[in-house]
């Protein structure tokens, strides 16, 4: 029988410049899969996506040669409308992928524009608000909803054509905890009971892996794997991530972990149930370090860097974002401030660069009240690196981006040109002085974005979600940055939702909902402590599954690890010790 | 921009379809253009206004707050005409080199000013009453416009709230960078100017992204598409637009009668 989707030897050249992005695809998908693309950006994943849809070439053009059949239609000869009711698409920008303004008007579009009949359209929206369960969502506005909701919405929308098969492009790129996993149980909910195929590009899939039946994975325009998660985790896992800098899901850099230390997992765990079962079988699990914290010092007293004293804040518009915010951060430590969207998170953080000042309470940097300074004043002490780089950026090349600031204050010359230089080997931008800044790929953007921070050397930095859509090397590059600035004793601020980054990095931790701060403490507290807290929006750290997992199975308890690498660390210093 | 956008409700003016309405518009636009008494134009602002917080029940909180923009516009021609419009052998209240503020003037000034805000706030009790989509059908199915251009006027205003948080966002992450915290029109003008590319560029991202969302969605795949609610096309509507357009002929024919010629 044949395949729902099938490539044969399906090749792909590029309108504007003749690139061939895709090289020779075989790929055979059947009903009711759910696979997940995985390979490095560039890699052709959203190539092959908008190739199965026919956007390429029918809509952005270029050239294609070898077969492609969704439904057993052509898909280049298929005109894309037509496609559409057997292969939707959703992205990972919600706002971009909307063409009306209410629920019910965007749900409609798609059914109205085949000119499907009214009675049929009306039965289809209630059907599939019904299935993303937003019923009673109807006249809502689209840009009043949660990220979360509003990937729904796209997927009601793309489910109302009809199609058999929906592919996703980083649907959950911008959105918080509680919304991933909105779409994730959607998206097992559509496969598993209306037998949806799901086709999910993604670049962690800690949580995705329990639902995939395949992995497929690319690299430089090809398919370089294809086959069941377990098998191509094992094979490739140790390559995705020191060769092709991708994310590995916790549970198997655990597998690759023991095989580190010579003593293999009898199989290559997917979740937390069966990594516990394998480690558990290993020798390595009962050494004596993983059961024992080596005592570490305690910090001195410290005088507070900054203290928040009951702030709350009111937008102009009567909404009490902030509500009696009481914090101390103390210096040279790296805080994580955590929270859904919407919790107050960013209202905090924009009070301590000025943007915003406190409806009542105060702030103080250093015993000084910052509601008297004004931003420019206290830019020169806190600097604030946003989620979207490219909002921040006022120049045309690297250099004038980094000296932009040096020069308000008077810099020229030699001096200016060595601190720009000592900036750039700082941030690993060396050589990029002349580029555009839009020209450099998401990490060097988000380090650009870093450096004209840095050249201030302020004593506190804030950074919001500085790793997100990052791949596993860039975020290992932007962990290495923070880690030194750290050193050199700048105070720094992770405005971010990724569990992994506070769990390995972080010393302290607040935690907001619904503008109060529910949590301050370590993040070893936090996520040991998670059922206790009021918030949806923190997932517990994969590791810490594992660990739990482990010590349900057996009498000595092992120390709570939030990471493998910290797991590492305990197991290398036994060996030291030895 | 988010004060002149549709404000969901159940009102006189939320009932009437739009192409009524728009009728309604232009009858209120070409009365104010031939009304040259400042008097007869105040009366009709009142009217308006009353129009405004009772037939189409709007917040009177978000009215005014829309009517500013038009009051400070109005304000502004207020003070020039007030100023520089020519005496025509009237009184003459005050003198200073080219100024001179005059009866005529003030007439002129204040006719001028009251005209703006009449038009101006017809205009915002439309957009505040008037679904977008039900526009949009209207304009398909009564005025026989092609799908593809009332699409395109909507889609429009589908992207004005995301554009407005895109330059907040812009202008936030700037002054974090010490720039556009300057007082004085040059730095306002450098602002307009440092928020101009990337507006530009993420408006074509978004742009490029939308094309392919569209198409996804078949639009344009047929020149039509299913009509999925008759939205009515109440008799009240009708005649409430044809009583202001008698309005304007009677006016029109008052006008003749007492001063022989329409001028302002």
């Amino acid at each position: 029988m044949a395949g729902l989707i099938e490539l044969n030897n399906y090749s792909f050249w590029a309108a504007e410049n003749e690139t061939q992005l895709l090289h020779g695809i075989d790929l055979e998908i059947e009903s009711g899969e759910f696979v997940i693309i995985l390979g490095p950006s560039g890699s052709g994943k959203s190539t092959l996506a908008f190739c199965i849809t026919g956007i390429y070439p029918n809509v952005l053009g270029g050239r294609v040669e070898g077969v492609g059949r969704v439904a057993g239609l052509d898909i280049v000869e298929t005109p894309v409308p037509q496609l559409a009711t057997h292969v939707g698409m959703i992205f990972q920008d919600p706002d971009s992928q909307f063409c009306n303004l209410f629920v019910d008007e965007e749900v409609a579009f798609g059914p109205e524009n085949l000119l499907i009949p009214r009675e049929e359209v009306a039965k289809r929206m209630e059907q599939t608000l019904k299935q993303v369960g937003l019923s009673g969502f109807e006249r809502r506005f689209i840009n009043e909803l949660s990220g979360g909701q509003k990937q729904r919405v796209a997927i009601a929308s793309v489910l109302a054509m009809g199609p058999d098969v929906l592919i996703l492009d980083q649907p959950t790129a911008n959105l918080d905890p509680v919304g991933k996993s909105e779409v994730y149980n959607l998206l097992y909910e559509l496969n598993q009971k209306q037998d949806k195929t799901i086709i999910l590009i993604e670049h962690q899939v800690d949580e995705l892996i329990k639902y995939a039946t395949r992995i497929i994975l690319m690299d430089g325009g090809k398919i370089i794997a294809n086959g069941p998660p377990r098998q191509v985790l094992k094979d490739w896992a140790r390559r995705l991530e020191t060769e092709m800098g991708l994310w590995v899901p916790e549970v198997a850099r655990l597998a690759l972990l023991a095989e580190d230390f010579w003593c293999p997992m009898s199989i290559f765990p997917l979740d937390a149930n069966e990594a516990a079962q394998a480690w558990l079988e290993l020798p390595l699990s009962k050494v004596e370090s993983l059961y024992v914290s080596s005592a570490s010092a305690t910090n001195p007293e410290r005088e507070p860097f900054i203290n928040v004293e009951h702030v709350s804040y009111f937008y102009p518009n009567g909404f009490n974002a902030l509500r009696d915010v009481s914090l101390s951060i103390f210096p040279g430590d790296v805080v994580g401030l955590m929270g859904e969207n919407g919790s107050g998170k960013t209202t905090l953080s924009r009070h301590l660069i000025g943007l915003l000042k406190p409806t009542l309470g105060k702030i103080t940097m250093n015993g000084e009240d910052i509601a008297e300074k004004k931003v420019k004043s206290l830019a020169k002490d806190v600097g604030y690196v946003f989620q979207y780089p490219e909002h921040q950026f006022v120049a045309d090349t690297v250099f004038d981006e980094i000296a932009y600031t040096p020069r308000l204050e008077g810099k020229k010359g030699d001096e200016l040109k060595e601190i720009v230089q000592k900036t750039l080997i700082q941030v690993r931008l060396f050589g990029l002085d002349d580029r555009h800044p839009l020209t450099l790929s998401m990490g060097e953007k988000r380090r650009l974005s870093i450096a004209t921070m840095l050249v201030r050397n302020p004593k506190l930095l804030i950074l919001d979600e500085p790793t997100a859509g990052l791949d596993f090397r860039n975020t290992q590059r932007m962990i290495d940055l923070l880690m030194n600035l750290r050193a050199q004793n700048t105070t720094i601020m992770l405005v971010t939702h990724t569990t992994q980054l506070v769990a390995g990095y972080v010393d302290h931790v607040f935690v907001m909902e619904k503008g109060e701060l529910v949590f301050a403490g370590t993040p070893q507290e936090l996520f040991t402590n998670l059922q206790n807290i009021n918030t949806k929006a923190i997932e517990q750290p994969e590791m810490l599954k594992i660990v739990n997992q482990i010590n349900l199975r057996q009498e000595r308890k092992m120390l709570p690890f939030l990471t493998v690498e910290k797991l590492r660390a305990a197991l290398e210093s036994q060996k030291e010790s030895a | 921009m988010l004060q002149f956008s549709y404000l969901p409700g159940e009102s006189f003016f939320h009932r009437i379809d739009p192409v009524s309405k728009f009728a309604w518009l232009i009858a209120i636009a070409f009365i104010a253009y031939i009304v040259t008494n400042p008097l007869h134009q105040l009366a009709m602002a009142i009217i308006i206004v009353i129009c405004a917080l009772l037939l189409a029940k709007l917040p009177a909180r978000k009215f005014f707050a829309g009517f500013g923009v038009f009051m400070s516009f109005a304000v502004f021609l207020f003070i020039l005409q007030l100023l520089f419009a020519p005496p025509e052998n009237t009184r003459i209240y005050f003198e200073f080199g080219i100024i001179r503020i005059s009866e005529a003037s003030l007439r002129f000034a204040m006719n001028l000013g009251l005209r703006v805000i009449n038009v101006g706030s017809s205009a915002l009790i439309f957009t505040m009453t008037t679904e977008p989509a039900r526009l949009v059908n209207s304009m398909i199915t009564i005025l026989r416009v092609p799908y593809r251009f009332a699409y395109a006027f909507y889609a429009a205003l589908r992207y004005i709230p995301v554009f407005e948080n895109e330059a907040r966002n812009i202008l936030n992450a700037h002054a974090v960078r010490g720039a556009g915290m300057d007082e004085g029109f040059l730095s306002k003008v450098r602002m307009v100017t440092r928020l101009t590319v990337p507006l530009l560029i993420s408006g074509l991202r978004r742009a490029k992204n939308s094309a392919i969302a569209m198409e996804g969605r078949a639009f344009g795949a047929y020149p039509t598409k299913t009509i999925r609610v008759d939205y009515p096309i109440p008799l009240s509507g009708i005649l409430f637009a044809a009583a202001w357009w008698l309005a304007f002929v009677a006016y029109f024919i008052y006008m003749i009668n007492t001063t022989g010629f329409i001028r302002t």
